[in-house]
């Protein structure tokens, strides 16, 4: 019965929790049984609750056993990615700077899981800081993509989208900032969104960039990631950047026609994506026509600009938010003289290389001189491109691009590269510039790899994109009950 | 023309070493002499791409999201609860009675 | 000649409930460290939320000083390292601050205001016998900057300038201004121009948080740059702290080596709309101001003089006020408030604002004085009782039994004190005046004050002629 119950989906599982043929306890023991059989081989856990997971599943089951209502995945446990904080739990965001602290409180979007029914398994691994696309940058090691495990799983939410994948975690969430859910969900063939800027609350993520992070949801099918947000979505007290605008109604939008959609396949997207990816987006075109969508034509001029703009702007927002990690209230620590050698030695020893590299140029884009060209002109060319999108919404409803130029590559094989690694969020980045939601479908595998389309649209109509990714999904015939 | 001071554009995109120091030191950033140049590479070979933005029309304002809010959405004057000093105290390296030690700090405020 | 160019950066903490972006309580004086949470604290994760309150608060000030409120709130970060500043960077307002101009009259002089923004505080760093460690509790609290142009030419103007916006502070209602707790703290630019020598340079001096440190530091700082340019000399731009016990101003720092502080936006917060609406609420809600209440009470008939104490500490201005609408006469409820007010509250560990007495209790004590029903020295006592315990001066009078006696007691106890004074009886008769005072003491005394003085020096001169001791 436990490895049955891994691999059914979080929906079925809450299905049959509710219906109380299955308790909260056996879902969440069955998945920890998972993680000790087969988490070694891929590491996409820093952190396993273990007991805590099961006293929080029994909680759960008394509520139910209480008649108590709960949320859209009771029943369900989850993962949560290192940068979400978790009262008690250790929280490293993938760093050496935070190796021991343990969060005295807790995000907001995990207390509304929890509050929810759903108890949390652990923390999963992520690229230092959530900077990079393949969990590489991991201070502690790297995750292994369970589809090819000589292969990175993406990144930075590289665990969150391997434990999803690898039966490991029902539902996960990641966080993103360039890309950091969509990519790795690509990678390791699961499903993952970027919410639109402001849905979801950032009250206790580890800030990276500012203005474009947002915590967003891993599923192996849309209809577990639809739910998953239902859960977390929503204006927060604790975070002034979050929306007032309502939530919808995800689940009942899922199985809605597309027909008369009108959907743009913009050739500034494809132009960047190598063959498998570009056939892959084509066959999901012409999916989408074939139920009735429509394709039109659309025009984003300024897109040219967005690796540039994304690189400025967020390492701008990264420099100033790392600057708290300075070995004084938290963290290891380090011994020193002076305050000076305090500063040097916690952050020349807790940070990593890329990190250090991103703080450099984040620095150097704010300073004294610099400013006006370089951090005042991104964020104008920034505007420019989130009018482009406006605009072209006025055509299309949705954007269909690839999510990735390409299928999974080898670990270690850009890590040395970091313009080749920055080329792996080009498709993706664009939305977090816009703030516009984004969902990453797996449509099938190219040479046994997964591939995956991207869906954008306009802010807050994560439920069209569900909708069109519930079709989307049934392309990938493949058999989602072997790893 | 492109110039900066420590930015030196004709042909590549390259940063003096003075600069590099100055910029590690605001980022209070300790660098080996092997980052130093990796990164200053790498640092080069970034702004390179960044300069391209020159180019970029750009529209007149930059708009910093999320949309304004109204004074109602401000923050009400009501007390929440403490954290505790203990919670504060349990996570800092170094604690000196009940402040958080930091060494004698060598600088001027 | 060379003029001193002086200029006032001053900081004044707000008196909110909490703080400027957190819930944690904004006391003084707390046990260290007891006033944290994720957000002041800078935890991974956290956000800050501003308080509406203090936004309230600044807005009046400003509006108070004349200034131009912005249409927006936003934000920006100022970035550098310290240990008091958690975050690494201290959310404060650079773009836009929250409002322009405005004027503050000192004497002759206008004082033009240049701006005046929010931000929040650092927190502490102390010195513990050899080791350091920090305090955050005042982490976060809410400060208003108001930045003067160098208006100002001499260190008495300058603390001038410092007292009046003291009293302002004090009665837009935002802060009681306790300097002692460090409420309220300036830094001062002073420069001397006009000789040909002189290169205009500033000096900063910084962190001052008494009148009397600025005056002193100002005064020290003035001749010393009038030196430096007359030996020849030039003054760099430098930063200066003030020793309070040489009365020196010392070099700090350079500003050749200034800070970067790569100000931005501050991504956390999104503008908040500062509409007509919201700033006329403010303007109709703001309570009389020092201007207001110097004509008020010069209209009473109240001198300049007691004007100027009254309009020290607003409570006393506040009383006066309503005592005189609660139809006690000007002149005489000043002089209660000026006399054996603020010496009973300085005597007192209780604020006039929360002690017990009110305009209504202070205008009933007059009253009873004036007819006649309680003497001058009885009503002291009275007045030190109704501000300890807030009770009613007729319940006062009636319990302690402190009515002014009859003339028949008066009479009686006059016997008494004659019986015990002999001497000083025959003294009085002989004609020295001075044993009446003597005597009118003694019977005061006795009498714990029921007798009114001026009856009572009556009666005494009256009956010692007539007075023969019992033989």
């Amino acid at each position: 019965m436990t490895t049955d119950l891994t691999r059914l989906t979080a929906s079925a599982l809450h299905d049959l929790f509710e219906r109380g043929e299955v308790s909260c306890r056996e879902i969440t023991s069955a998945h920890l049984e998972t993680i000790r059989a087969h988490d070694a081989r891929y590491g996409a856990y820093l952190h396993v609750l273990g007991e805590g997971a099961l006293q929080a599943a029994d909680e759960v089951d008394r509520r139910r056993l209480a008649g108590e209502e709960m949320g859209a995945l009771s029943g369900v446990p989850v993962a949560l990615k290192d940068v979400i904080v978790l009262e008690g739990v250790p929280a490293t965001a993938g760093s050496r700077i935070l190796e021991g602290w343990i969060a005295p409180y807790t995000a907001t979007a995990a207390l509304r899981l929890m509050g929810g029914g759903s108890p949390v398994l652990g923390k999963t691994n992520c690229d230092e800081f959530a900077m990079g696309s393949s969990t590489e940058t991991s201070a502690y090691f790297p995750t292994r993509n369970p589809r090819d495990p000589e292969r990175v799983p993406g990144g930075s939410s590289g665990g969150s989208a391997a434990a999803v994948a690898a039966f490991e975690a029902p539902v996960a969430l990641g966080s993103e900032t360039g890309g950091s859910v969509r990519q790795p969900a690509a990678f390791c063939g699961v499903v993952g969104l970027k919410p639109t800027y402001g849905r979801v609350s950032r009250y206790g993520l580890v800030a990276f960039s500012s203005s474009m992070d947002q915590i967003g949801p891993l599923g192996r099918t849309v209809e577990d990631t639809a739910r998953l947000l239902a859960v977390i979505a929503g204006r927060d007290a604790h975070d002034m950047t979050s929306s007032p605008a309502p939530v919808g109604d995800y689940l009942a939008e899922l199985d809605r026609s597309v027909a008369g959609v009108r959907f743009a396949l913009p050739d500034a997207f494809l132009d960047h994506a190598g063959p498998a990816l570009r056939e892959a987006t084509e066959n999901a075109a012409r999916a989408l026509e074939a139920a009735g969508a429509q394709r039109v034509e659309i025009d984003l001029p300024s897109l040219e600009f967005a690796l540039a703009v994304y690189h400025i702007v967020s390492r701008a927002e990264a420099s100033s938010n790392l600057a708290r990690f300075d070995g004084v209230r938290y963290g290891p620590g380090a011994p020193a003289d002076d305050l000076l050698d305090l500063y040097l030695e916690s952050r020349g020893r807790g940070f990593g290389r890329e990190v250090k590299r991103r703080i450099m140029l984040g620095t150097y884009v704010l300073s004294e001189g610099y400013y006006d060209a370089f951090y005042m002109k991104a964020q104008r060319v920034r505007s420019l491109i989130a009018e482009d999108f406006e605009r072209a919404f006025r055509t299309a409803d949705v954007i269909l691009t690839p999510t990735t130029p390409d299928t999974a590559f080898r670990l270690g094989e850009k890590i040395d590269d970091p313009m080749a690694m920055y080329a792996q969020d080009i498709m993706t980045l664009p939305a977090n510039l816009a703030g516009i939601p984004a969902l990453s479908v797996p449509v099938g595998t190219s040479r046994g790899l997964p591939v995956g389309v991207q869906v954008m649209g306009r802010p807050f109509e994560e439920g069209l994109l569900f909708r069109t990714g519930r079709l989307l999904e049934t392309l990938s015939g493949e058999d989602r009950a072997d790893a | 023309m492109f110039f900066f001071p420590g930015l030196h554009v004709r042909g590549r995109v390259r940063l003096d070493e003075a600069t590099l120091r100055r910029v590690a030191e605001l980022s209070r950033l300790l660098l080996s002499a092997d980052e130093e140049k990796g990164i200053g590479r790498d640092l080069a070979e970034i702004l390179e791409k960044v300069r391209q933005l020159r180019a970029a029309p750009s529209s007149h304002e930059a708009r910093f999201w999320p949309e304004t809010r109204a004074f109602q959405d401000l923050r009400e004057d009501a007390l929440r609860p403490s954290l505790g000093r203990e919670a504060l105290l349990a996570s800092a390296p170094r604690r000196v009675d009940d402040l958080v030690e930091v060494p004698f700090p060598g600088e001027a405020t | 000649m060379p003029e001193a160019v002086i200029g006032l950066e001053i900081h004044v903490e707000l008196e909110t409930r909490t703080k400027m972006f957190c819930g944690c309580a904004n006391v003084f004086g707390a046990p260290p460290n007891t006033h944290v949470c994720p957000v002041c604290m800078a935890l991974p994760g956290a956000l800050p939320l501003p308080n509406a309150e203090a936004v309230r608060g600044a807005i009046s000030l400003a509006l108070a000083l004349g200034a131009e409120v912005a249409p927006e709130l936003t934000f920006d970060r100022k970035n550098y390292f310290y240990p008091d500043l958690p975050k690494g960077y201290q959310i404060s307002q650079s773009r836009q601050p929250l409002a322009l101009g405005g004027r503050v009259k000192v004497g002759e002089r206008e004082v033009r205001i240049h701006h005046l923004h929010l931000e929040e505080d650092a927190g502490k760093l102390l010195h513990l016998g050899g080791r350091a460690g920090v305090d955050f509790n005042r982490a976060g609290v809410p400060l208003v900057e108001i930045v003067s142009e160098p208006d100002l030419h001499s260190a008495e103007e300058a603390r001038a300038y410092m007292e009046e916006v003291r009293r302002i502070v004090q009665h837009v209602g935002i802060s009681e201004v306790r300097m002692e707790e460090g409420r309220m703290r300036a830094d001062v630019n002073v420069s001397v121009r006009g000789s040909e020598r002189s290169f205009g340079a500033r000096a900063e001096i910084k962190n001052m948080n008494s009148f009397r440190a600025v005056e002193r530091a100002v005064r020290y700082e003035i001749q010393r740059q009038m030196a430096e340019v007359a030996a020849g000399g030039g003054v760099r731009q430098e930063t200066r702290g003030f020793n309070d016990e040489t009365g020196e101003t010392y070099l700090q720092r350079l500003k050749e080596e200034a800070d970067d502080y790569r100000y931005f936006p501050e991504p956390d917060l999104p503008p908040v709309a500062l509409t007509d609406e919201v700033i006329g609420e403010i303007r109709a809600s703001l309570p009389p101001l020092p201007d207001e209440r110097r004509r008020a009470f010069a209209g009473m008939g109240i001198a300049c003089d007691d004007i100027a104490l009254l309009l020290d500490e607003r409570s006393r201005g506040d009383l006066l006020a309503a005592a005189v609408e609660a139809g006690g006469e000007a002149r005489a409820m000043a002089n209660w408030i000026l006399g054996d007010v603020i010496r009973i509250e300085r005597e007192s560990a209780t604020a006039l604002a929360s002690s017990g007495l009110t305009a209504g209790r202070l205008v009933a004590l007059q009253a009873l004085l004036e007819k006649g029903e309680i003497s001058g020295p009885a009503a002291k006592k009275v007045l030190e009782m109704v501000y300890r315990t807030g009770e009613e001066p007729q319940e006062i009078v009636r319990r302690e039994g402190l009515a002014t006696l009859a003339e028949d007691e008066l009479g009686q106890e006059i016997a008494a004190v004659f019986d015990a004074n002999p001497k000083a009886v025959a003294d009085l008769a002989g004609g020295n005046e001075k044993t009446l005072f003597f005597l009118v003491g003694q019977l005061v005394r006795r009498t714990g004050g029921r007798a009114d003085p001026k009856r009572a020096a009556a009666m005494i001169r009256e009956r010692a002629q007539a007075w023969k001791p019992p033989s």
